[in-house]
């Protein structure tokens, strides 16, 4: 009996880290996926208006040079209009706010407050969302550093493909600051290059916190953001896929959103817990039952079911770890094959730790950071740690689930990301207005873009 | 419209050079029917007499009721399973045996149903020949040309048809070769190639000596934004699953040997024994010493059939040196080279040892002369199909191996005297660079600046690049004529001057190999008497 309950748990335990780790690769299995969900490799001229949302709370460290970066992207300013939404008892990132507002070149930019409850960033958007009044709404965090040409690249692909909503990239890039920063910034780099890429094949795609991109009539359709789920963004996500609405991925590493990873540990545990909530409040709002098509109902199932599966995992651990050793010489010694396969989820640990030092790698090279060798030296532990950690936040979210606690716990913002020294996302220039054979100032490494293009 | 800058990336999608998609479907049906030929003939030829012929062997016994013992006992052998080899080859017997009806089953009796699943197997290393040849020449007559030399090879036509652990292991290495030249080689089929070396190696230990050269042919077939990830996880794939061998003997308690410190005093089998008794037996020389088993095995294998011996590794030393830059061609000369070098170590070399190489070798020798006629056929209008390249290769192979092997005499069937080809105990090195000599011409010709063909990857795939309608050639040395613009060629052999048919080893004179009870060497290292054959 025991020997089938071990066997049963690492076939489970292996069959999950080899399901993750078939979404982690999945975009060098299918590169034609990733040329697919690529941008555009040259620009419409501008024409579509964009409000940017930037709900904020407790953010006066940064929302200044948020606001300076959305101020300084190349798009017409008479085409932008921000909108810094607070809760009107955070008196100092209102201050901070309107100082940057006060001095930026934007011609349609304000500071909206709000008060009562609930004090959320699903609230704020919703705000933010009646204030204004371009045709398409974007979100952004308080702490984002956003690409200057992130506006065209959308105005290019909504008017050519003609899709209502946009999913851009994000990546967290101060992998250096804390022991378990670089596992953080490898999970969304593994997400937003590969994982988003299988999402956007089969048509199911949860949407991210920010830099998403949505026709302000497609957000009224659904009735705005739902103020009483912890994952706003998965959310109105699922509920434009019930519609059976496209949502376009458009990643590219150079236009990728940066942002910095939770400062301390509890930090890291409570931003995973709300996450793991917000998706278990999504399962059980059942709008995911409506997308058209199995394939898509399934993964949206697989995806939001994602914290009870991790939380099984880590129950399980214990068995996992001691079931080798429970078949090995010096205990009750069953079947061989039982004590071999009761290895099996400690080896799929070790390729995927391995993807994981090579992910980090590439990581690096692809955004031009230099990854020391003590970093990968104690990458294994950390490694094992962090997906402790994440067990922990899994089980963390389900007890509170249970226990119904849904207050939404903060992340703190420091700016961190912005100290990093990343070549690739160039100082910006002045925003360009007027008509379409403008040049716009080009990267020395668009020396082809149309062949680029034609590929 | 505006230009944007754009980040210069390369392009990520590996285009799959095909031909027209009607040429396709009218060649697909006489492309059917060319492998199916050739799987028939070489299964024939190998099924011929299967069953007796040339005798039971004691190691045959062992495999098959080893197999038996799987699901009959559930003991991975009747007797105490002592870490001899790893237990993946008769874990595939016992599948196999489960799959007829039982040891005995359908075929009468144990060895006769292992003998049918090694013509089932030969079934399938065919088909992955032909497969590989494709893929690493681009054309499927240089596939069906090694899947012909493979199977109609006088050597393997001896050993193929044996329950033998090697003719198992051989088929998964040939599956992780093929893998790895999948075009576009995707993250998936780099995974299942380690899955299939490491079946492979479970099959039989020596599987591991490949592991290098596909190694580097992973990391240099991969697309260069997935260059590590393949690289990496290849490597941890497979040794990870080769990693369960020993796991298994220590969740078994019979990893250490016992008496000492980790092995318990409970007198146990262990599987570092096993490995010292392995590495102990009949050490000689190797390849430094003319005289050593290894010398002794070469010289005959080369005798008994020089074309796949000789020329296979004529044609890998002309893959390392010549077609670098091909990573297919390249490593397989280096998988042939480590393999030979694994040979020649300096430990027991016994009759059938040759076995996992041998599609590698007939791999290597017709894509050579596959790229050798191309090259000096150049002229002669092309894409007649498959039969009329295959024979144009073979009328090249014949003259190659006519001026590699001068001689027109064969083995005289004695197994320990010297192959009158060689002209002495050691391999001819005249003879061998008259081989390298002819190939390397065929292979190097250079165009005058009217031409602009070229030896690429996978160039058969592709047009090949010409300015004018009819290149001209000139030879790399002077001591080949020059013909500008001529039908006829320097460095390839015109099917005209080949006078003499090529030599193949008939079977009737064959002398059947070694056997390892026979063999001195085997005697030599074997450490006990017991009735149960432990060779091999």
């Amino acid at each position: 009996m025991i020997e089938a309950l071990v066997a049963a748990v690492a076939l489970g335990l292996l069959g999950h880290v080899l399901l993750t780790l078939w979404l982690m690769t999945y975009t060098w299995n299918h590169p034609e996926r990733m040329a697919a969900t690529r941008g555009p490799r040259c620009f419409r001229a501008p024409e579509l208006g964009f409000t940017v949302l930037l709900p904020a709370r407790d953010e006066e460290a940064v929302i200044a040079e948020t606001v300076r970066k959305v101020a300084a992207v190349r798009y017409p300013s008479g085409l932008l209009e921000v909108r810094v939404i607070c809760h009107a008892d955070d008196e100092s990132t209102i201050d901070a706010a309107r100082a940057a507002t006060a001095g930026c070149e934007l011609v349609n930019v304000s500071v909206e407050t709000f008060g009562g409850t609930p004090v959320n960033k699903p609230r704020g958007l919703n705000v933010g969302l009646a204030v204004s009044e371009n045709e398409v709404v974007c979100v952004f965090d308080a702490e984002d550093d956003i690409h200057p040409d992130i506006f065209n690249v959308v105005n290019t692909v909504m008017l050519d493909e003609q899709v209502p909503v946009v999913q851009g990239g994000v990546q967290l890039v101060n992998m250096l600051d804390r022991w378990f920063s670089i596992h953080n910034c490898l999970e969304y780099y593994f997400w937003y290059k590969s994982r988003l890429h299988f999402h956007a094949g089969v048509g199911m795609i949860p949407l991210g916190g920010n830099t998403i991109f949505l026709r302000r009539g497609l957000v009224e359709r659904v009735g705005g953001w739902d103020d009483r789920c912890l994952t706003e963004d998965a959310d109105i996500g699922m509920r434009i896929s019930a519609l059976g609405v496209p949502i376009r991925v458009a990643y590219d590493q150079e236009w990728a959103t940066r942002e910095e990873t939770p400062v301390t540990v509890g930090a890291l545990v409570r931003q995973r817990t709300r996450w793991h909530q917000g998706f278990l409040q999504v399962l059980g709002k059942a709008d995911w039952r409506r997308v058209p098509g199995w394939r898509r109902r399934a993964l949206a199932l697989f995806t939001f079911a994602q914290p009870l599966i991790d939380a099984a995992v880590m129950c399980t651990l214990p068995l996992a770890i001691v079931g080798p050793f429970f078949g090995g010489p010096f205990l009750h010694r069953p079947p061989v094959y039982v004590a071999l396969l009761s290895f099996a989820p400690l080896y799929g640990l070790l390729l995927q730790m391995v993807t994981h030092m090579v992910g980090a790698r590439m990581f690096a090279r692809d955004f031009g950071l230099k990854l020391p060798a003590t970093t990968l030296c104690r990458f294994p532990l950390t490694h094992l740690l962090y997906q402790f950690l994440l067990g922990a936040a899994a089980v963390r979210a389900v007890a509170r689930h249970l226990y119904r606690r849904t207050d939404w716990e903060k992340t703190e913002h420091v700016g961190a990301h912005r100290s990093q020294t990343v070549p690739v996302c160039q100082a910006p220039g002045p925003a360009v207005e007027g008509p379409a054979d403008v040049p716009i100032p080009s990267l020395p490494s668009a020396a082809s873009p149309r062949l680029e293009s034609d590929a | 419209m505006t230009t944007v800058p754009s980040s210069g990336g390369t392009d990520l999608i590996p285009r799959r050079p095909t031909g027209s998609p009607q040429r396709r479907g009218r060649t697909a049906p006489l492309q059917i029917t060319a492998v199916t030929a050739v799987v028939v003939l070489n299964v024939a030829v190998l099924g011929y007499n299967a069953l007796h012929y040339p005798y039971l062997e004691n190691d045959e016994g062992t495999y098959v009721s080893q197999g038996w013992a799987v699901f009959a006992q559930g003991r991975l052998s009747p007797y105490t399973y002592f870490y001899d080899h790893p237990p993946g080859g008769w874990l595939q017997i016992a599948g196999w045996q489960v799959l007829t009806g039982g040891a005995d089953g359908l075929f009468g009796h144990g060895i006769a149903s292992g003998r049918i699943f090694m013509l089932a197997l030969h079934a399938g290393s065919t088909l992955l020949v032909v497969a590989t040849g494709r893929r690493l020449t681009g054309s499927l007559g240089a596939g069906l040309l090694a899947a012909l030399v493979f199977g109609l090879s006088p050597y393997g036509i001896e050993f193929h048809r044996r329950v033998l652990l090697d003719n198992i292991a051989a088929f998964w290495m040939l599956a992780a070769f093929l893998l790895l030249l999948s075009m576009p080689l995707r993250l998936s089929r780099v995974w299942l190639s380690a899955v299939a070396l490491a079946v492979a190696v479970w099959s039989k230990e020596i599987a591991v000596t490949v592991l290098p050269a596909l190694a580097v042919l992973t990391a240099r077939r991969a697309a260069p934004h997935a260059r590590w990830l393949s690289f990496w996880t290849w490597l941890t794939l497979c040794l990870s699953l080769i990693s369960l061998y020993p796991l298994m003997a220590l969740l078994r308690g019979e990893l250490f040997p016992y008496g000492e410190l980790l092995g318990g005093r409970r007198p146990h089998v262990s599987l570092l024994c096993g490995l010292q008794w392995q590495a102990s037996r009949s050490t000689d020389g190797g390849i430094a010493d003319f005289g050593s088993g290894f010398w002794q095995n070469a010289i005959h294998w080369a005798s008994e059939d020089p074309v796949v011996v000789v020329g296979g590794t004529a044609a890998a030393l002309a893959c390392v040196v010549l077609v670098r830059r091909d990573p297919g061609l390249s490593m397989l000369g280096w998988l042939i080279f480590s393999f030979w070098l694994f040979l020649g170590r300096g430990g027991l070399t016994l009759g059938f040892y040759l076995v996992p190489l041998l599609p590698f070798l007939a791999l290597a020798l017709a894509a050579v002369t596959w790229r050798a006629a191309r090259a000096a056929g150049d002229r002669v209008p092309r894409q007649k199909g498959p039969v009329t390249a295959v024979l144009r290769s073979v009328v090249a192979l014949g003259c190659a191996g006519r001026s590699s092997s001068r001689s027109p005499g064969r083995g005289n069937g004695n197994g320990g005297t010297l192959n009158p080809q060689m002209g002495s105990r050691r391999p001819s090195t005249g003879s061998r660079r008259t081989s390298h000599r002819t190939t390397r011409s065929s292979l190097t010709c250079t165009c005058t600046p009217t031409s602009t063909t070229r030896t690429t990857p996978y160039s058969g795939l592709s047009p090949r690049p010409t300015t004018t309608g009819r290149p001209s050639w000139t030879p790399p040395s002077g001591r080949s004529s020059t013909t500008t613009g001529a039908r006829s060629t320097t460095s390839s052999p015109h099917p005209s001057s080949c006078k003499t048919p090529r030599r193949w080893v008939s079977l009737s004179s064959a002398r059947p190999w070694t056997t390892p009870d026979r063999s001195p060497a085997s005697t030599r290292g074997c450490p006990s008497t017991s009735a149960r054959s432990i060779l091999g």
